[in-house]
């Protein structure tokens, strides 16, 4: 009702209690004058209702009535009437159009105030010079009132977000090439982070390229993290910075992604674009170059599939979509659309994700809470054990990620492990920088396990000296442990640095430790770079005079920096200080590898037409499907909505009297199965939902024009 | 002073005189609706709170007293008024509560006067 309803007035850093993007709001909240004029034309308002003379009942109404819808639908969700709204927008068609209520409908609300505010002066006509003396206070309170939009400190001038942003000339540069450019598939940008902050100023949470060109982008997500396409960019990005770019370029060709687009202005802890990508077509403006994926895996928003594969486990199946084909196409195997169709189910073959045991221990220490149990126990890194389920008896080909395999003791050419207890070796067939395919596998239909011995390095050695204290290595009942003893007054460390630290791994450290008395011994996790601390943990330990062993995970930043262990020995109050005894200290690498098992089938691959197509608006995509045999495929790259149509035409232009069953594929995109169609046909895509639309701007324009013609006649008729 | 004050005395005890039975109603409903309150009545299907209680007595009086529209803005006035002054003093709870009141006098006032109007409209086609 105060006209003070914008969240960002509201946002308030919890450390300090300051205002987090309006700086002035504090002013309003705060200050006397501010709150007393706040309520004055509210209250002049309400007071009109008070002085209303006989027969303008109407116009009070009318602005009354304004100023409650006003207000209920501009304060949305929030009390008083909150429920009114929730249950509206759950109900009521359309309603959910309103995002941001507080900003589409409280001009309603400041209308209504000023049409009542005028009446309750209007009431007071006769003494005109009352009216001129407050309406003069009206106008220079207001003017000191908003004194941040007369002075312009709306526009945050001298903030780090500041609204003053000058633009490269670079900028202008490449929108100029992309508007020329004859782009067939998406762009996607990197670095990865989820808000593109640039040196020169601009920071937003979508892609700046959507200010410049109306070509499809694809970014990381701030506000749908969990949608299925942001997880396949996700997966995408951490392909690039493990440097795995035959998976990478798979994925791309999944997400239709043409173009990367480096921005080397964008502040961002993420590593450096692989050189993969420089080396190929690329066109640099400035700190942006646009580098052209190469298009081995490119198939285009339209497309047909070859062979069809059901992704088990269905939450963690976005992996496959990184070893199918080109032309495979991953369905969802609790679409009941998809699973309806039987002779696709009949052709299709099964892919499973397999559990990997150290992945899944270290994902469940770092998404519990921070707890004593999981931490007092040594983990056994000797071995990784892949459990699946295999849900019919058939050829497999396990497919296991390549990155950094050497490192745990094994080879890419062939690799000795035990299947449900039996050992067995499996020679590879083909090897990427992304995975190594082995040979085909016979698995029966049920549970199984696949353990493979592991052999990873110790990554810490030396240790360097952090504090004054004593650091000897002392010897007793056959251990050779590090004592520590610190009588300073700050905290004190033996520092190790992790030899080949790798950020795109997680890790494992593991120690014995003896507090003999003292502060709790503590061990701290340091990662950083030459210049910041990028990330820093603490685990202090439990205070336990006899030896004991801890283990616990650390997950680093994917950035370029340096890792270091510190086993501290905190300081004391008591004077006589803190000794802690260490030893064992190991620091190893968590194999994340991910198996895959993709079925060979021995039926025939399904029938995979040729499509040209045409993207007439990003609403409408014209194809030519050629060399139909059988049953078929088409795979429309856009997020999936019943509200995409197909309709077909034969080669002279003739409606096709066919209902193709539709369905999700490659966990985002729309797929049709088309049965019964001529060898050559058209085909029409479009977003049925667009006709509203077009409704809506007709209505519109007709309506203003009927406004303008009606208003003309009454001025035509008032003038005669 | 005095004789403005003896005038409202007489004024009010005319009025209660007249209203005695309006008012012993009124009274009734609204401890009832309190002893509901207070015992849990229609939850969690409809909570009776102290702004359910408002809102009914407010709507209570209108019917029972028959208040005209100005009696609504006249609360919503005052209550406004006590928002801003727990505003003033910081004390935030208080004056968000008393905001809602005066938001739901406002609402009431305004669809009564809006049900006046078309009432006085009819009065005069009929006329």
């Amino acid at each position: 009702m105060r006209l003070q309803g914008a969240w960002d007035w509201y946002a308030v850093d919890t450390a300090t209690g300051l205002a987090l993007y309006i700086p002035y709001a504090t002013n309003f909240f705060l200050k006397l004058p501010f709150i007393l004029f706040s309520f004055l034309i509210t209250t002049l308002a309400i007071l009109s209702f008070l002085v209303a003379k006989r027969g303008m009942g109407v116009l009070y109404s009318a602005f009354g009535l304004m100023f409650l819808v006003g207000v209920f639908l501009g304060s949305g969700t929030h009390p008083p009437t909150g429920f009114l709204f929730n249950w509206l927008f759950r109900h009521l068609p359309f309603f959910s159009l309103f995002r941001s209520p507080w900003y589409i409908f409280t001009p309603m609300t400041f209308l209504s105030l000023a049409g009542l505010t005028c009446l309750f002066l209007y009431n007071f006509k006769s003494k005109r010079l009352l009216i001129n003396f407050f309406v003069g206070i009206l106008l220079v309170g207001n003017l000191f009132y908003s004194y941040p939009l007369i002075t312009g400190k709306i526009f945050r001038p001298l903030r780090y977000d500041s609204f003053f942003v000058e633009f490269p000339d670079y900028v202008f540069e490449a929108q100029k090439f992309l508007k020329d450019a004859d782009l067939k598939g998406r762009i996607i940008g990197y670095p990865d982070d989820e808000i593109e902050r640039f040196e020169w100023g601009f920071t937003g949470i979508e892609s700046i390229l959507g200010l410049m060109i109306d070509g499809q982008t694809l970014f990381s997500s701030l506000n749908s993290p969990d949608a299925p396409v942001s997880r396949i960019i996700k997966d995408f990005y951490v392909n690039l910075k493990k440097g795995e770019l035959n998976a990478a370029k798979k994925l791309a060709g999944k997400l239709n992604a043409e173009i990367i687009f480096e921005k080397r202005d964008q502040e961002s802890l993420s590593p450096k674009l692989p050189s993969f990508f420089a080396s190929g077509q690329s066109k640099t403006f400035g700190s942006w170059v646009f580098h052209k994926i190469p298009d081995d895996d490119f198939l285009g928003m339209i497309s047909s599939a070859q062979n069809v594969y059901f992704g088990y486990p269905k939450d963690n199946s976005a992996k496959i979509l990184q070893v199918i084909g080109k032309n495979d196409v991953l369905l969802n195997p609790d679409d009941t659309v998809g699973r309806k169709i039987s002779e696709m189910v009949d052709k299709a073959g099964v892919a499973v994700v397999s559990q990997n045991s150290q992945a899944n221990d270290l994902y469940d220490f770092l998404y519990t809470p921070s707890i004593l149990s999981n931490r007092l126990s040594l983990r056994n890194l000797s071995f990784v054990e892949y459990s699946f389920e295999i849900l019919k008896d058939g050829i497999y080909k396990p497919v296991l990620e390549r990155y950094k395999l050497e490192e745990f003791g094994l080879s890419t050419r062939s690799v000795s492990l035990t299947l449900d207890g039996e050992p067995v070796e499996w020679f590879s067939e083909e090897v990427t920088d992304s995975y190594i395919r082995f040979g085909r596998q016979s698995f029966k239909k049920g549970k199984h396990v696949v353990k493979i011995a592991l052999n990873s390095k110790d990554l810490v050695r030396e240790y360097k000296i952090e504090g004054e204290g004593q650091f000897t290595e002392e010897e007793a009942s056959g251990k050779n442990y590090l004592s520590i003893f610190n009588k300073s007054q700050q905290d004190i460390f033996a520092s190790f640095p992790v030899s080949s630290f790798d950020p795109m791994s997680s890790y494992i450290i593991q120690f014995g430790y003896q507090q003999i008395y003292g502060n709790n011994a503590q061990v701290l996790m340091s990662q950083g770079t030459s210049q910041t601390l990028v990330k820093s943990i603490i685990e202090r330990l439990p205070n336990y005079p006899e030896w004991n062993y801890f283990s616990f995970y650390f997950d680093p930043v994917k950035t370029q920096s340096t890792l270091s262990v510190k086993l501290a020995a905190p300081w004391t109050k008591d004077p006589l200080g803190t000794k802690v005894r260490y030893d064992d200290l190991s620091v190893h690498k968590v194999f994340k590898n991910d198996l895959i098992l993709v079925e060979e089938k021995n039926v025939t691959e399904i029938s995979s037409p040729k499509v040209r197509f045409e993207k007439k608006s990003p609403v409408m995509y014209e194809a030519e499907v050629s060399g139909t045999k059988d049953p078929h495929i088409l795979v429309f790259s856009e997020n999936y909505s019943p509200i995409w149509v197909i309709s077909l035409q034969d080669s002279s232009g003739g409606e096709l009297q066919l209902k193709p069953l539709h369905f999700s594929a490659n966990l985002y995109a729309n797929a049709w199965y088309i049965e019964g169609a001529p060898e050559n046909y058209r085909v029409r895509i479009y977003y049925k939902r667009q006709t509203l639309f077009n409704i809506g701007v007709f209505l519109t324009v007709v309506s203003g024009l009927a406004v303008v013609a009606l208003t003309w006649k009454r001025f035509l008729k008032n003038s005669h | 002073m005095e004789k403005i004050f003896k005038k409202f005395s007489l004024n009010l005890k005319d009025w209660t005189e007249k209203k005695y039975f309006q008012l012993a109603i009124l009274n009734i409903f609204l401890v009832f609706l309190v002893l509901l309150k207070s015992a849990g009545y229609f939850y969690p299907y409809f909570p009776i709170t102290i702004n359910s209680i408002v809102v009914l007595g407010i709507l209570a009086s209108i019917i029972l007293l028959r208040f005209n529209s100005k009696f609504s803005f006249i609360l919503a006035i005052v209550f406004w008024s006590f928002t801003a002054l727990f505003k003033i003093l910081n004390i935030v709870p208080w004056a968000e509560r008393m905001a809602i009141y005066s938001f739901e006098s406002f609402a009431i006032g305004t669809i009564h006067l809006i049900l006046e109007v078309i009432g006085r409209k009819r009065r005069e086609v009929l006329r």
